[in-house]
């Protein structure tokens, strides 16, 4: 489960760049969407029950040697709900609502430095999603925290800085293969991204991309058909804004819409978090 | 210090509100209230009476039990009493009207030399996706006269195995699985395929409807004739 990774992580030394030595980025976030309609299996919108996913989570990057960062992102606490149904015509109750608490899938990373030092820097991770998380849970096991399976994703970054004036904004770019397990669709991921920071702020903007393979089981009857569901597939954008209190201390909003899709649902997501450079 | 003491109880009380709301979700599944009249005869016999029954449904498709005014358009042909009983009198057709809550629903019968029955031992309907989710293909309800119904869908059945938990339902609501009956989960998608029902009589549905259970998406349905 990378997914939250992607619409999470931001205000980071990120793309092909490496963290020094013993150097250490951390961010503590909420993320959240609620969303009562999805982009169905042919990329049209329909609507659903309404659901709820709220993730409070920690992302680190430390730096072990110049070269290697080791990443980590945990979601220590997730929450999904779905809504109560009631009649419009009579506020009669047709179901009843429904919640789950637990920690998340959590990613394991470890980021090494091909080319640093260059001008244009390029990095190789791994990325590890291990199944932490609750993949069916709720009453009739259709609330999920996880999609209950352990993922490998290999990804290339390739990142750089340009001066323009005073500034120094950034470019980054990355393409992954996604390994999946458990019946899930191998995915190719890929995106952009460019960065400016202006005295105390920072402005970033991404866009990110899923495709399916669609070599995963053809009658995939696991109940995810929300963030963890199979085939997948969208095309986000991703606004970020951040401030620096400090040089060490600074916080960050930011918004994501996916602006085509297939199975996920299409409402915008949210998260703010605090971050600090240690 | 003081700045980050203020940052993470931000944090904290904005994770505490999000962490706590079900909220609710309100269904629009208003329907046109309709009344039906349950007959097995199409022509009764000069001199006989039949009774005939009327349900009544209400705007969110509920059976209800409200009084039903009977009438005939040519008494002297086939009259109705107050409890839908009918008597033929002479030769010749009229139109028997049933009115509850003004909902009128009209009935053509015949008056002649014999009583003929129908034999009403199915219901037939063509399904119509409400959805961007494929459903097309024709179904019948069929009774098999012990109590127990059998739902066919004939060979030109189409949908789409994209939605995880598809279920067939019986329904009186297009809208809403709430009071339905489930019937099962659809595990083929295309062709043929027949489902048995226990204890359901063939007049107390209306719709067959396909739904995603989990995630209460209304695919389409078949309004039943």
């Amino acid at each position: 489960m990378i997914t939250f990774n992607l619409m999470a992580i931001s205000a980071n030394a990120g793309g092909g760049w490496t963290k020094e030595k013993g150097k250490l980025f951390m961010k503590i976030s909420e993320w959240w969407t609620i969303s009562d309609q999805h982009y169905t299996n042919t990329g049209g919108i329909d609507p659903n029950a309404t659901r709820s996913t709220f993730n409070s989570s920690i992302y680190a990057e430390y730096g072990l040697t110049d070269r290697f960062t080791g990443i980590v992102y945990f979601p220590f606490l997730s929450r999904t709900t779905l809504y109560e149904q009631r009649s419009a015509t009579t506020r009669e109750l047709i179901s009843e609502g429904d919640a789950i608490n637990s920690i998340g899938d959590t990613d394991l990373t470890l980021k090494y430095g091909l080319i640093q030092g260059k001008p244009i820097v390029v990095s190789a991770s791994l990325i590890l999603g291990l199944p932490l998380g609750n993949n069916s849970g709720g009453r009739d096991g259709s609330l999920q925290t996880g999609d209950g399976e352990f993922n490998q994703m290999l990804q290339i970054d390739a990142s750089t800085s340009i001066k323009a004036g005073n500034y120094y904004p950034w470019f980054s770019l990355f393409t992954a293969f996604n390994n999946r397990t458990n019946g899930y669709s191998d995915e190719f991921r890929f995106g952009v991204e460019t960065g400016i920071s202006v005295k105390k702020w920072i402005g970033i903007l991404r866009m990110t991309g899923v495709q399916s393979f669609k070599n995963g089981d053809n009658a995939f009857n696991a109940i995810g058909t929300s963030i963890f569901a199979n085939n997948t597939e969208y095309l986000t954008f991703s606004p970020e804004l951040g401030y620096n209190f400090s040089e060490k201390v600074g916080m960050s909003v930011n918004y994501a819409i996916a602006l085509s899709g297939r199975v996920i649902f299409a409402d915008p997501a949210y998260s703010v978090g605090v971050y600090f450079n240690l | 210090m003081h700045q980050r003491t203020h940052i993470i109880t931000i944090l904290s009380a904005v994770s505490m509100l999000l962490t706590q709301c079900i909220g609710t979700d309100f269904v629009e599944d208003t329907i046109e209230e309709r009344i039906i009249i349950i007959s097995e005869i199409d022509m009764l016999q000069v001199g006989e009476s039949y009774q005939l029954m009327a349900t009544f449904w209400d705007n969110t498709g509920k059976l209800q039990e409200v009084p039903i005014t009977w009438d005939s358009s040519d008494p002297s042909v086939i009259d109705v009493e107050e409890n839908g009983l009918i008597t033929a009198y002479q030769a010749g057709t009229t139109t028997i009207t049933a009115m509850a809550n003004g909902v009128v629903e009209e009935l053509i019968l015949t008056a002649g030399d014999s009583t003929v029955e129908t034999s009403v031992s199915q219901r037939t309907g063509v399904l119509k996706t409400g959805s961007s989710y494929p459903l097309d293909g024709d179904v019948t309800l069929v009774d098999l006269n012990n109590g127990d119904l059998r739902l066919e869908l004939e060979d030109n059945f189409n949908t789409t195995s994209a939605l995880p938990g598809l279920f067939v339902y019986l329904s009186n609501n297009p809208s809403t699985i709430n009071d339905a009956y489930e019937i099962g989960e659809v595990t083929q998608f295309k062709g043929a395929q027949n489902y048995n029902i226990k204890d359901v009589g063939l007049n107390d549905f209306n719709y067959v409807l396909f739904f995603c259970k989990p995630f209460r998406v209304r695919v389409g349905d078949a309004e039943l004739d």
